[in-house]
């Protein structure tokens, strides 16, 4: 192996780098608040944000992902009516898919990380006189969120590797650019050096949330 | 504040003539299905009194507790707090209107339930604070002061996870002392502690006792809640059995006390 052509590979797949990380980041920063949001719809006293909630996270965590991208990206204009609104961009296209889907998995997490939170905390909370809202947002969430933490940096880990997802509606991420070197250069190399390139994500996603997690510890 | 009654009149409040009592429990019920575990429970706790209830385990005495604060809706009676009516069958209580009378009630519970995520300084300032009842200096101040009162000025920055248990209730009693409030219910304060830990808390307890806190614990301690104690109630089938002092209650030739403090001594 030539340094210099890895090298040039390399640079090739930074082009891609900043699609890659942006998606990333945008999924993680709306997918978070949002699953928070549905969680807290689906243990709601009305039972039509129950059976919204439900359906959405069984709608979005029973089809594939890569069906989903494909949905808002050539799917969407076809809708009868609105369709012509909603033709989105790939790019765009990429994060509302992403968004809406891991949304869905989030939900279910903090669902789960609430029910584990003690119920002596909320008639702790109740004598002391908060409210329900306020034993919600500063007893109960900051504890789930920390329980959630480890699941949570799971489905990170997975998103990294999911946004390659997109190479397959033409965003330009990195998976996109080695693809292109590998056609052009008849030579898989490219592909080596992508990998290398989503293991140093993934391993600083990895670090970030143990981080996070020793300085979050009860 | 003002209690409605059904046909929107607002009621005389005959407590008026017993401002000594903090605490009026009338003929009180509450079941679970068909588990009538209160049935039928009147008593008084006057202020500055300190009452044990006592009684074989499941028969209540936790339920009584938690109804009168709140934490369980009773079915039938009357709960007064000072001079107000906080709960009855037969008024119509807006909770809005009693909020403040339940806030004068602070509860200690067995499991301690500490704010894990918070360290001991915001377990006590978070609650006055989202009140709003003191500024945060003020709450700091005051959180000191508590902390020095039950030992534990040193464990100001640690989390509740770094405690003993003894401390962790300490912290609790501190906490529910917080909020200024003229009762605390105890429900068993001692028992989920390892037995060389429990001296620690029921000191601090008995120091509140001579400061003249309003108080009612549930406790197995009998030798503690004998020296505490000035009234003492005996609870069994969801009846108040016996309310006296503990030297007439140990002294009882009633076989159901005798067997109950026969079992437990044991
Ligand atoms: N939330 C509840 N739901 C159903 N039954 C309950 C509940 N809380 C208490 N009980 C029942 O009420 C009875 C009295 O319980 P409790 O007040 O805890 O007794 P004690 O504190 O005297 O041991 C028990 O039979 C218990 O099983
Ligand atoms: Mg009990």
């Amino acid at each position: 192996m030539d340094p210099s052509y890895i090298l040039t590979l390399s640079k090739a797949i930074s082009d891609g780098l900043g699609v890659t990380c942006g998606l990333f980041a945008i999924t993680l920063a709306a997918s978070l608040p949002l699953g928070l949001l549905i969680s807290f719809m689906r243990v709601s006293r009305f039972s039509a944000l129950r059976a919204i909630s439900g359906f959405y996270v069984w709608l979005l965590r029973g089809t594939p992902l890569m069906l989903q991208l494909f949905f808002f990206y050539f799917g969407l204009p076809f809708l009868p009516f609105i369709g012509q609104y909603l033709i989105l961009d790939r790019f765009p296209a990429a994060c509302v898919a992403f968004i809406l889907n891991y949304a869905a998995y989030f939900a279910e997490i903090f669902r789960g990380g609430t029910l584990s939170i003690d119920k002596g905390q909320y008639e702790a909370a109740r004598v002391l006189g908060y409210s329900n809202f306020e034993t919600k947002m500063k007893i109960v969430v900051p504890q789930m969120l920390r329980v959630c933490l480890p699941p949570v940096s799971n489905e990170a880990i997975t998103l990294v590797k999911d946004t390659a997802l997109v190479t397959a509606i033409g965003v330009m991420d990195m998976l996109y650019f080695a693809q292109k070197a590998v056609n052009r250069d008849v030579n898989p190399t490219a592909f080596l050096v992508v990998a290398v390139f989503y293991l140093v994500m993934t391993f600083i996603v990895t670090k970030v949330f143990r981080y996070l997690e020793k300085k979050c510890a009860f | 504040m003002r209690v409605l009654t059904a046909n929107g009149k607002t009621k005389e409040r005959q407590s008026a003539a017993l401002s000594n009592v903090m605490i009026q429990v009338r003929d009180l019920k509450k079941a679970f299905g068909d588990n009538k575990v209160l049935d039928g429970v009147s008593f008084d706790v006057f202020k500055g009194e300190t009452v044990s209830v006592i009684g074989p385990s499941g028969t209540g005495k936790s339920t009584l507790l938690r109804t009168i604060i709140g934490l369980e809706k009773a079915d039938a009676g009357e709960i007064r707090i000072g001079d107000e009516l906080i709960y009855s069958n037969q008024t119509e209580i807006r909770e809005k209107d009693v909020h403040s009378a339940y806030l004068k009630m602070g509860m200690v519970f067995q499991n301690f339930n500490l704010f894990p995520h918070m360290n001991v300084m915001k377990n006590l300032i978070s609650p006055v604070l989202n009140r709003k009842l003191m500024t945060r200096q003020q709450a700091e101040e005051k959180a000191c002061e508590l902390l020095a009162r039950v030992g534990l000025s040193e464990k100001k920055t640690a989390k509740p996870s770094e405690l003993s248990g003894g401390e962790k209730q300490r912290v609790a009693i501190a906490r529910a002392l917080m909020m200024n409030p003229d009762v605390i219910l105890f429900d068993e304060p001692t028992s989920s502690l390892d037995p060389e830990l429990t001296g620690e808390v029921l000191r601090v307890i008995r120091d509140l006792a001579e400061q003249k806190m309003t108080m009612m614990i549930v406790t197995h301690e009998m030798g503690f809640a004998r020296e505490v104690s000035d009234r003492m109630l005996f609870m069994a089938d969801g009846l108040v059995q016996a309310y006296t002092t503990p030297q007439e209650l140990f002294a009882s030739d009633n076989p159901r006390i005798q067997s109950f403090l026969g079992t437990i001594s044991q």
